[in-house]
């Protein structure tokens, strides 16, 4: 059990069950929290001596996270990002990683991998600024492993395209995407596009 | 939706075989009869010869009744054409017309299926060779039996088999894709369909007065003014599709036949005329094939955009049911920790835990909140439109809601215009719609200020009907509107967020269009399209 630190986790989300549920299982894990039912709420309390991570929803009524994580970004060093989403989007899970979110969690999640994920935030803050990417981008291996078709399909898919677009695209038939895609996946070895769209973007400045 | 590819036949005949293979030797007699005009040299040579498409479609029902159409040809011959010169000659001869027929039913079934259906433009194409070479095969092998029996035809030998062949296609292609229709039982619906419109009844009416003046002037030259009997046959076509095609083209050619027989002069070249009946027939064929599929197409789209309106749902009640999920889960996870944690007192431990427990079973209520309404929406099954009235709808969802109403406080009026006309609904759905509009407009009201006011509002509107839904609540800012549709957060507690999406996909399933009027009080409204004829054929 890790000791207490002075560190607080902002946990944004417009439902009170998932803030209340969120804030009970980080408190039991030690973790000091404050919760706020909407992205204005939290800006408006906002203060400049605070440290900690943030956990914030993509949808929410109002400001959304994403909005909200590029506001946190114009106000200068910002306190690391972790978003959730109900939605496993691609485009917004890429949208996140840009605006360097430590990572992206799909609802409902895994309490174990949140926890850690956090305490990888909090670490990371004190680490001081850009101290966030560890394991980074695909394994080399796994990347020189794709053939050049799959590579373009890939980057299309992190794109958060759906297999029609990607077929138009490369002119290519949507049933060849598909088969590239699973190729993808599997050489990569990651279940699906949200994960590979972690492993590729982490990477990236 | 047509299912036309059916996999069992659907043409099983229900009364007994026999009464099915009377009936059949009786009508391919009266066909020959009344078809055996203008015999080429007193052999069965005719310019209309129908009675093929007769046996060819009693094949495909069961080739095994190839005996039956031997014993038909053989009873026509001798009833209609007399005791014949030579038995050999004629036993062979409708032996080899009866298995070239059974060749032609075969060809039909391995190219258009089991159930052969012209359902489409390849359909035709296929069922036009087959029905061409057939007529040509059938007419070479008959005329030969005679040539090689020594009894054939005076004169040119290609004649002979060319005139066969008009009378045979001609026969098939009028009358076969006719009777192929009325085996498939939604074929056959589609034809009754086409008989019950008036139009139709005017078009052959048409057709009548086209062949009368077409037919009964003075003068020689019927070809002159043939083409205007393409007319009435594109017209029945592009209204009715195939069943129109096959229903004007087989009165047009009896018209035609009728026309000829009576006419005084007796030199009309009817073999050419037939040539000209094919044209037409195979223009009224192929117009209404294109017909057909594209009242399919229209058919699959409205499904189509149903499936849509089903994803956009499914992707609200997702994001609605992971949230009590994933705080159920969190609620989960802190059960364990609090149960083996070393920071709770004991004498706190148990009253901490039945408090998590109370908010799990809080949460597992919500979720299972969500998926009974996403049953009670499916319960009405797929979109079932029905041309019915929405006043009575109206008034019946507004009385439903008049307890709530009044625990909440606010008045509900009721402004239905009388006599509109009667919409395309699945009523289900729509009360669906209606009562989602209500009680969004119920909470807006009773969280607004006295005096508290919700007003439902049907009017006729442009090819529609129009439902407004005001109330006196706080109403839709304007920033707020393009959103306001979308899968979402609701900004209700408790709320659901995906009543309005639904609705929305709800109406636009239906042809309609679901909107909010930004202003300082509530405004929602929707239309609905008046059933016409039109839409009322095509919905499934």
């Amino acid at each position: 059990m890790r000791a207490m630190h002075r560190d607080t986790v902002f946990i944004v989300d417009d439902d009170a069950s998932v803030r209340d549920a969120l804030s009970l299982l980080l408190s039991l894990r030690g973790h000091a929290t404050a919760t706020f039912a909407s992205a204005e709420d939290f800006l408006a309390a906002l203060q400049p001596s605070w440290r900690g991570c943030v956990v914030l929803d993509i949808r929410m009524p109002g400001l959304s996270g994403l909005e909200l994580q590029q506001r946190l970004l114009e106000q200068g060093p910002a306190l690391p990002v972790i978003v959730m989403t109900a939605h496993g989007d691609v485009a917004a899970a890429r949208q996140a990683f840009l605006a360097r979110a430590v990572d992206f969690v799909e609802k409902p999640f895994d309490g174990e991998q949140l926890l850690a994920t956090i305490e990888r935030a909090l670490a990371g803050t004190r680490a001081g600024p850009g101290g966030m990417s560890q394991d980074t981008a695909v394994a080399p291996d796994a990347a020189s492993a794709l053939s050049q078709r799959e590579r373009e399909v890939m980057a299309l898919m992190v794109r958060g395209l759906h297999n029609r677009r990607i077929a138009e695209e490369l002119g290519i038939s949507p049933r060849t995407v598909e088969v590239h895609k699973a190729r993808v996946l599997e050489k990569v070895g990651v279940k699906n596009v949200v994960e590979l769209v972690r492993l590729v973007d982490r990477g990236r400045p | 939706m047509w299912s036309l590819r059916a996999h069992d036949p659907p043409w099983r005949a229900q009364r007994g075989p026999w009464v099915v293979g009377a009936a059949y030797v009786a009508v391919f007699l009266a066909l020959d009869w009344v078809s055996y005009i203008r015999p080429f040299q007193g052999l069965n040579i005719t310019p209309w010869n129908p009675q093929p498409a007769l046996a060819i479609a009693l094949l495909l029902v069961n080739p095994r009744w190839l005996w039956l159409v031997w014993i038909s040809l053989l009873t026509a011959e001798l009833a209609v054409r007399g005791i014949p010169s030579d038995w050999f000659v004629t036993l062979a001869a409708t032996a080899a017309l009866g298995l070239s027929y059974a060749a032609i039913a075969r060809a039909l079934q391995s190219r258009l299926g089991a159930v052969p259906v012209l359902a489409g433009r390849r359909d035709l194409l296929w069922f036009t060779l087959i029905a061409v070479v057939g007529a040509l095969g059938s007419g070479a092998v008959y005329v030969s039996t005679f040539i090689v029996g020594g009894i054939g035809p005076q004169g040119s030998v290609a004649e002979a088999v060319a005139r066969y062949w008009v009378g045979d296609a001609v026969g098939l292609v009028v009358l076969l894709p006719m009777l192929l229709m009325l085996l498939h039982p939604v074929r056959r619906a589609s034809l009754a369909a086409a008989l019950r419109s008036p139009e139709a009844w005017l078009i052959g009416a048409v057709v009548v007065v086209l062949v009368a003046i077409v037919f009964g002037r003075a003068d020689r030259d019927h070809f002159r003014f043939f083409y205007v009997l393409f007319v009435p046959v594109v017209w029945a076509s592009a209204r009715h599709g195939l069943a129109g095609a096959v229903l004007a083209a087989g009165l047009t050619q009896v018209g035609l036949i009728v026309a000829v027989q009576s006419a005084p002069n007796a030199d009309l070249t009817v073999f050419e005329l037939q040539v000209l009946m094919a044209a037409v027939t195979m223009t009224g064929l192929m117009l209404g094939v294109v017909v057909d599929e594209r009242e399919r197409a229209a058919a699959e789209l409205k499904g189509s955009l149903r499936l849509a309106a089903a994803g956009q749902m499914a992707a609200a009640l997702a994001h609605e049911l992971i949230q009590p999920l994933t705080a159920l889960n969190s609620y989960a996870q802190a059960t364990r920790l609090l149960a083996a944690s070393a920071t709770v007192p004991d004498n706190e431990r148990l009253p901490r835990l039945l408090e998590v427990s109370g908010r799990m079973a809080d949460d597992a209520l919500r979720a299972s909140e969500v998926v009974k309404r996403l049953r009670d929406f499916f319960r009405s099954g797929s979109t079932q439109l029905r041309a019915s009235d929405l006043a009575p709808l109206v008034a019946e969802v507004a009385a439903a809601g008049a307890r709530r109403a009044e625990a909440l406080g606010v008045r509900v009026e009721t402004d239905l215009a009388p006599d509109l006309p009667r919409v395309l609904m699945d009523e289900v759905q729509i009360a669906v719609v209606l009562r989602n509009l209500l009680a969004n407009a119920l909470d807006a009201a009773s969280a607004g200020s006295a005096p508290r006011l919700v007003r439902l509002q049907l009017r006729g509107r442009q090819g529609g009907v129009r439902v407004d839904v005001f109330d006196s609540g706080a109403g839709v800012p304007a920033d707020r509107l393009p959103t306001l549709f979308e899968p979402g957060p609701s900004e209700k507690p408790g709320g659901m967020g995906v009543g309005l999406s639904i609705c929305r996909a709800i109406v636009e399933a239906h042809g309609g269009r679901l909107w909010a009027e930004a202003g300082r009080s509530g405004h929602f409204a929707f239309n609905l399209p008046i059933a016409g004829m039109e839409d009322a054929r095509h919905a499934p």
